[in-house]
């Protein structure tokens, strides 16, 4: 996938660019307003991650040139400010997501997938992870072409750590792309074990091999290696 | 106790001790005149009675008198008494009881005789006449001090005016209201000068708060960048293969706590814009259907808890506020219910004739129920928590006037929240 950044703070653009390409993206990147007008122009995306508070100019503005020009490209705004007036001009020009600062890779990560998935696929496409197939648009998991019953935060759980697969994934991340800003640090840990708990029996019920290995003092790491 | 009727009392009592005083006073010094008017009287009165008895013949020793004034003795030749005044009381022939007389008496030695001679004066009617004066002084007194308090009362109602209207100014005075108060030129010197001088005291604070605010912002706004770079970075180590479990530890810390800076800081910067008033869109929120939503979310964490949930909503309960805001306020007040909770608990819920009750079992507080709502207030059993919940609450509930209300029943040990507009 060809990815554009659109960050002004040069380690935090350096550290999302070397993710993203490790995932296997093509990943381009600007730090200044005009810098990213030019790479708009001149190229094609499938998704642009763009900070709306850039020194020289207004990320907005850019997203209503790529919108004005490609339809269909992914836009994701990144954002120092949580404010609700900036979210809703976002997404009212066109915007897919919102994210806030500081955010975990993982979660950046997470949300590009699903905007592309929607975006390239319209959402009808199945996410697959060796046994178990996922499909989307009816947010039903199968395995071995048996259909697992989850509930809604499994699911969102189990997206999470195929979107992130091969990553440690500590609980914090985990917690905070479940419950977002409803549920405190504090109040999440061993919450989350039992999420993760359930989860994993359900899934090993149906006959698949525990993808979820456990990192102790880092978190869980979702994979099919041993 | 309000200045004029204090004036009032001040000078009410002064003047009555002065009235007081003054009327003896005036009756003293009249009747000091008078007496000696009185003695002016004698004195003449017996000039003349000398004169007539100095011409009276030899064998005469009398003077024609119908009520023995003067009266006249005669006395040894060597007897030689100076003129001399004495007060005495005789029973008055017309009225029968006792009247004040004042008395002259002396010798008068005529060529043939010698007289012993007693001049008398009745004074009864012009002491009269002096009491009744001194009274009558001090009565006008009075009565001419009772008008002037009134009198200074209706003025003072109309001085003291502006002194009130710069009251309630500053009484509805609010710092964080960005509405300047204006306080008005005033005619009257001293108020004038109070209004002027408060004027540029309530901009000067203005002012400071605003830089005050506008720094807390922007403070919270530079933060996030370099959290998110030290959080992109812990993750990336964290990722590392070779990795020991210690170095995992320490990196997992880090991240736990550079999280609850993160968070700190977006709720720090939440009370900011909230103070700011930053959140104006107000519109008409269905709190039965936000309530219903929030407890859909937490359902699963109370379960987890082993928190029993009772509801009782009313539908269609509505606010007039901004859907964001409602949501932290209820979704706060929830998630402390649950925190706090006891293991197997309960939590009653109520939405009724737009008035949220959520209570829920649990110890008594370990602090004074007032600093309940105060910013950093932790439960020491919960040092992770940030301690801005309950304060989001109330600065919410500040902002749109809703009455938020603590209460802690020790019987069922039971603390209700309770939030009513």
């Amino acid at each position: 996938m060809k990815i554009l950044l659109i960050e002004d703070e040069p380690s935090l653009l350096a550290s999302m660019q070397r993710f993203l390409e490790n995932e296997g993206n093509i990943v381009s990147s600007a730090s200044t307003f005009q810098q990213a007008l030019e790479k708009v122009n001149d190229y094609d995306y499938d998704c642009v991650v763009v900070d709306i508070t850039l020194p020289d100019g207004n990320g907005l503005a850019i997203i209503q040139d790529l919108k004005k020009r490609n339809k269909s490209v992914g836009i994701i705004i990144v954002s120092a400010k949580n404010s609700l007036d900036d979210r809703l001009t976002g997404l009212d020009l066109g915007a897919d997501d919102y994210l806030t600062k500081p955010f975990h890779l993982a979660e950046l990560n997470a949300r590009i997938k699903s905007v592309l998935r929607r975006r390239l696929f319209d959402g009808k496409t199945k996410i697959t992870f060796d046994v178990i197939s996922i499909s989307p648009e009816n947010q039903q998991v199968n395995i071995h072409d048996e259909i697992v019953e989850l509930t809604a935060k499994e699911y969102e759980l189990l997206l999470f750590f195929i979107s992130n697969k091969n990553r440690i994934l500590s609980k914090s991340i985990i917690a905070e792309h479940l419950w977002g800003d409803s549920m405190d640090l504090a109040d999440s840990h061993d919450f989350i074990y039992t999420h993760i708990k359930n989860l994993r029996k359900k899934l090993i019920e149906k006959g698949c091999p525990d993808y979820v290995k456990t990192r102790y003092g880092a978190g869980y790491i979702f994979t099919e290696k041993p | 106790m309000r200045l004029p009727i204090k004036t009032a009392i001040y000078l009410s009592l002064a003047s009555l001790f002065i009235a007081f005083a003054g009327v003896f006073t005036l009756n003293w010094f009249i009747h000091k005149s008078m007496i000696h008017e009185i003695d002016e009287i004698l004195v003449s009165h017996l000039e003349l009675v000398e004169s007539k008895l100095k011409e009276l013949p030899k064998n005469q020793i009398s003077l024609l008198d119908i009520d023995d004034n003067p009266h006249v003795e005669m006395v040894s030749p060597n007897i030689n008494i100076e003129p001399i005044f004495t007060d005495t009381t005789e029973i008055d022939l017309v009225l029968h009881e006792p009247t004040p007389i004042r008395v002259l008496k002396t010798t008068i030695a005529t060529p043939y005789h010698n007289f012993l001679v007693t001049v008398k004066q009745p004074y009864a009617e012009f002491e009269e006449i002096a009491t009744k004066l001194s009274v009558g002084v001090g009565v006008c007194f009075l009565v001419l001090i009772f008008l002037m308090l009134l009198l200074n009362f209706l003025v003072y109602r109309q001085l003291w005016k502006p002194f009130y209207r710069i009251i309630d100014k500053l009484r509805a005075y609010q710092i964080s209201k960005q509405s300047e108060t204006i306080f008005e030129k005033e005619s009257t010197e001293e108020f004038n000068l109070l209004s002027q001088t408060l004027q540029q005291m309530t901009e000067r604070i203005g002012q400071q708060f605003r830089l005050q605010k506008q720094f807390t912002e922007n403070a919270s706004h530079e933060i996030q960048t370099p959290i998110a770079v030290i959080s992109l970075s812990l993750d990336s180590l964290l990722q590392s293969e070779n990795l020991p479990e210690k170095d995992l530890m320490e990196l997992q810390k880090s991240t736990e706590a550079l999280q609850k800076i993160s968070q700190l800081n977006k709720s720090l910067l939440l009370l900011t814009k909230i103070e700011n008033n930053q959140f104006s869109e107000a519109v008409q929120v269905d709190m039965s259907k936000l309530l219903e939503n929030l407890l859909n979310t937490y359902q699963t964490f109370a379960e987890h808890r082993e928190i029993t949930i009772f509801t009782n909503i009313q539908a269609y309960q509505v606010l007039s506020i901004n859907p964001y805001l409602a949501e932290i306020l209820v979704g706060n007040l929830l998630k402390n219910a649950i925190r706090y909770n006891q293991k197997q608990g309960t939590i009653h819920c109520t939405l009724q004739n737009n008035k949220l009750t959520i209570s829920n079992k649990g110890e008594v507080l370990p602090f004074a129920s007032e600093q309940l709502f105060q910013r950093f207030v932790k439960h020491p059993n919960h040092p992770e928590s940030t301690g801005l919940g309950l304060a989001i609450v109330r600065q919410i509930a500040e902002c749109y006037a809703l009455k938020l209300h603590y209460e802690f029943n020790a019987a069922t040990s039971e603390h209700t929240f309770e939030v009513s507009w």
